[in-house]
């Protein structure tokens, strides 16, 4: 069977239900040069069926035991794709019909140091509220610093990336359980030119929970991308700020006010004008319970 | 040959480079009993290669030599609709590729007197906008009172329709009279006789192109009198007085004072309280000066 043009690696861990939308959103597109990856991360429900019931030549199903880490079971569908652009899916999301299409022609119209193209998303919350959620219309081509991978939600399903790139950079950190998508982008941004759709290319059905919101995998995430990457932030101090802050409120939120309180003071030190960011280390000068009492304080304020 | 259990009718006027992700949006459903018919209103370009490069025979393509407009080009496709339900596709929109699964699930569940059910849809709009039907205020209405709020706010889209053939063909389809509010009409005589239910999910995507519909207030104007042709004995007063104040409004707008006048006097005998049609009455009171502070967007 001769080479597609694009691999596209979907893991999936127990998520059968949604699991057959996200994956015809891949197999009805228009342009249909694909192969589809659908890599098991040992699910125990009913993947395996929901897979057999696609009669695609171009769907392959890769089964595999149980490792709780999107990296690597991304890495896995990295190694055994074929195609020289690669692609990737969530199982719970939704691609717009013509992504591959619009995105192949946008690469097509770039320089040919491209190497990443990526887009935005329609998120549709749980209250049932939309946003997009993606690069705007500002962000058109070239001129990526990293204060723009750090400007908005830059996920992987919208990733459409050489896989010559990937392997150069290396491909994603084995050892992360979050953000591991914007700590790849950070090698790749090295790796030659990023460009941007402003436009939709995904649609997400947000979830209240999942890791984004628990504070363990979020802290380690963060003090890794800043200890990898820090340097290149150099010329962006107001960015690293904002990375260490958010680090420090993590560490304040979870009850570790002294070390988040260094890192906010870490902040401050390279972008002194942010008030939240003071605000928020007088309050951890009050420890932990103080801190999270004036959280839940401001919160309400900003709702009313 | 058996008869599908969805027809889907997309009309079109040119747009060729876009009716692909249409198409291909509604060929993809997990729905796959279903025929496409694409009702060609006279366009310049060739549609017929664009249909014809699916490959797919669930694809047909109905040619009107004259361009009739939208609402005759729905017609046309609902008098060769033999499915047992019918949804409508735009040329520049997509369907999210369980639309058609839900929304049968939605109504094979609903009781029996529902003969339709309408899906939320999300509309792009360049500059990273989005915009959601219906909008917030429409949607508590709609929980509410559902046929209340179907009279009262003049907004329609039939991609987020699907309805029973039977019960669509009872009523004529759609008036070819109308120019702007041929959906919105239909959907006013489809909840005079059926339960109509509303979901909650977005299966439609939709783009424009420019920022907002031209206003063709001319349009508006006999667009309603139209419809109060055909509405103006309704029992909701509250409803028939609304129509007389649109009315009113846009011909204003269009420097018809004394029609203008005349159909408040209409709305405010529908419904004496009626406190706009009192206001706009107070505005014409000062002539063309007073029209200038009509608030000119129309409610589509």
């Amino acid at each position: 069977m001769s080479t597609p043009a694009v691999s596209v690696v979907l893991p999936t861990y127990n998520r059968a239900p949604v699991l057959g939308r996200a994956i015809r959103s891949v197999l009805a597109q228009t342009f249909s040069d694909l192969e589809l990856l659908v890599v098991d991360d040992g699910s125990t429900d009913e993947t395996a069926e929901v897979v057999a019931g696609f009669n695609d030549r171009r769907l392959r199903y890769l089964p595999g035991e149980h490792h709780g880490s999107a990296s690597i079971t991304r890495n896995i569908g990295i190694r055994a794709s074929r195609a020289p652009l690669i692609a990737f899916q969530d199982s719970d999301d939704d691609w717009l019909i013509d992504k591959l299409a619009r995105q192949l022609e946008a690469m097509r119209r770039a320089p040919a140091d491209t190497v990443l193209v990526c887009g935005g998303f329609i998120i549709r919350m749980i209250n049932g509220r939309v946003q997009y959620l993606g690069p705007d219309e500002r962000m058109r081509i070239g001129d990526w610093g990293p204060d723009n991978i750090l400007d908005f939600c830059f996920m992987t399903p919208t990733w459409l990336v050489k896989r010559e790139t990937l392997d150069a950079a290396g491909l994603f950190d084995e050892a992360m359980y979050n953000l591991e998508d914007w700590e790849l982008a950070f090698r790749l941004y090295h790796q030659g030119r990023m460009i941007a759709l402003p436009e939709p290319v995904v649609f997400k059905n947000g979830h209240g929970d999942g890791i984004n919101f628990r504070p363990e995998p979020r802290i380690d995430s963060l003090e890794r991308v800043i200890q990898r990457h820090g340097d290149t932030w150099r010329e962006h101090p107001r960015e690293l700020a904002s990375l260490y802050e958010e680090l420090g409120r993590w560490r304040c939120r979870k009850g570790d006010t002294a070390a988040g309180r260094r890192d906010l003071w870490q902040a401050l030190r390279l972008y002194p004008a942010s008030v939240k960011c003071w605000i928020a280390w007088g309050a951890s000068l009050f420890g932990a319970g103080a801190y999270k009492r004036l959280q839940a304080f401001w919160g309400k304020r900003k709702k009313a | 040959m058996s008869v599908p259990k969805v027809s889907v009718i997309l009309p079109t006027l040119n747009r060729a480079s876009l009716l692909p992700r249409a198409i291909a949006s509604v060929l993809g459903q997990s729905v796959r009993d279903l025929e496409l018919l694409v009702v060609d209103d006279g366009s310049d370009e060739d549609i017929g290669a664009v249909v014809s490069a699916f490959d797919d025979d669930r694809v047909k393509l109905i040619r009107h030599p004259q361009r009739r407009g939208p609402a005759a080009a729905r017609n046309s496709g609902l008098a060769a609709a033999r499915g047992d339900y019918i949804a409508f596709q735009d040329s520049d929109d997509e369907w999210r590729l369980d639309k058609l699964e839900q929304q049968l699930a939605q109504l094979e569940a609903a009781p029996a007197d529902v003969a339709m059910v309408i899906c939320q849809m999300v509309r792009y709009k360049p500059g990273n906008r989005l915009w959601l039907y219906p909008p917030p205020r429409v949607d508590r209405d709609l929980r509410h009172d559902t046929d209340r709020a179907i009279h009262r706010h003049a907004m329609a889209f039939t991609q987020t329709w699907l309805v029973r053939r039977t019960a669509l063909q009872a009523l004529d389809g759609f008036n070819e009279r109308l120019k702007i509010w041929d959906d919105w009409e239909l959907l006013l005589r489809i909840s005079e006789a059926h339960g109509i239910q509303f979901g909650d999910q977005p299966l439609v995507v939709s783009y424009t192109t420019a920022d907002s519909v031209s206003s063709n207030l001319p349009a508006r104007a006999s667009d309603l009198e139209e419809i109060l042709a055909r509405h103006g004995n309704s029992h909701d007063m509250a409803f028939v007085s609304r129509l007389h104040y649109l009315l009113a409004r846009f011909r204003s707008l269009t420097g018809d004072l004394t029609g203008a006048r005349r159909a408040l006097y209409l709305a405010l005998k529908e419904r004496p309280g009626h406190a706009k049609a009192w206001l706009l009455g107070t505005l014409l009171l000062f002539g063309m000066r007073g029209v200038r502070w009509i608030p000119g967007a129309a409610e589509k």
